[in-house]
């Protein structure tokens, strides 16, 4: 068991679009192992071993989940080369304990198992369902 | 009442937008019925439209809603063809047992709950979606 990390595939099937600036790639999100954990800040995503046309940074990743039964966020946050961005995971607060108002949506806890049946994090990756859209600017 | 779908009609007046190797069609979701139900895993869409062209299933489509009130979380799921694609509807649940992360997921609407339940409001929205295919 080990800090896990995120590793992108590009889709065989949707291939990678390109506007006037951009270039847009999609593909799935695979884990590390299902046993592996989370850590406070995101896990690392690596695009490094992906074969794009950039070397640059993304402009922006999208992530989502094309499961039916997890209901969580996914936050890319970029990183300082292809190798550092990191993938944040957000659920819900329940109500005990936090009181009464509004609150952002809390962070999944440090060191929790990916399969943790709490949240099953892992349901999605694992099926091939947890799917990205990269965008890139030409000639970066 | 009976099992509530949605038809996902693509806009006649806003055309779509034509990149390298996708079409992105924009346009309006409407539930069958107000009083028609949710089930579990999600809502069957169908995605029609006479302008609609473009290979197999949509490689993504994103789904909003434009009105204030009563947000709920709406995800597609793709199908294999363009009528059995499914809608998921998610919102919070602050009485779910608190899990050792000290957060939960988003709760799936209730299985046989109607599209006009009080506080979810689904059957109010006013849904949007921009479904993307490859050329």
């Amino acid at each position: 068991m080990a800090t896990a990390t995120f590793t992108p595939t590009l889709s065989t099937s949707a291939p990678p679009d390109v506007t006037d600036t951009y270039v847009h790639y999609f593909g799935t999100l695979a884990i590390s192992s299902a046993t592996d954990t989370y850590a406070t800040g995101g896990l690392v995503c690596s695009f490094a071993g992906v074969k794009l046309d950039s070397s640059a940074t993304p402009t922006d990743v999208r992530v989502w989940d094309e499961t039916a039964g997890i209901g969580l966020t996914y936050q890319y946050i970029k990183g300082s080369n292809l190798t550092n961005g990191k993938l944040v995971i957000r659920g819900q607060y329940p109500d005990s304990g936090i009181g009464a108002g509004r609150f952002p949506l809390p962070e999944v806890a440090n060191a929790l198992a990916l399969n943790d049946a709490t949240l099953a994090i892992d349901t999605a990756a694992t099926a091939g369902k947890l799917k990205f859209e990269a965008i890139f600017r030409k000639g970066k | 009442m009976a099992t509530g779908t949605f038809t996902a009609t693509v806009s006649a007046t806003r055309g779509p937008d034509v990149t390298d190797r996708y079409f992105h069609y924009y346009g309006d979701l409407a539930v069958s019925a107000a009083g028609d139900t949710y089930t579990t895993g999600g809502a069957v869409c169908t995605i029609a439209g006479k302008k609609l062209i473009g290979r197999g299933v949509p490689t993504k489509v994103e789904i909003w809603d434009e009105k204030a009130a009563a947000q709920c979380a709406y995800q597609f799921v793709v199908g294999s063809n363009l009528t059995n694609g499914k809608i998921v509807i998610r919102g919070q649940q602050p009485t779910a047992t608190p899990g050792k992360s000290g957060s939960v997921a988003f709760a799936e609407f209730g299985s046989g709950v109607a599209f006009n339940a009080a506080n979810m409001g689904v059957s109010a929205a006013t849904l949007k979606f921009k479904a993307t295919f490859r050329k």
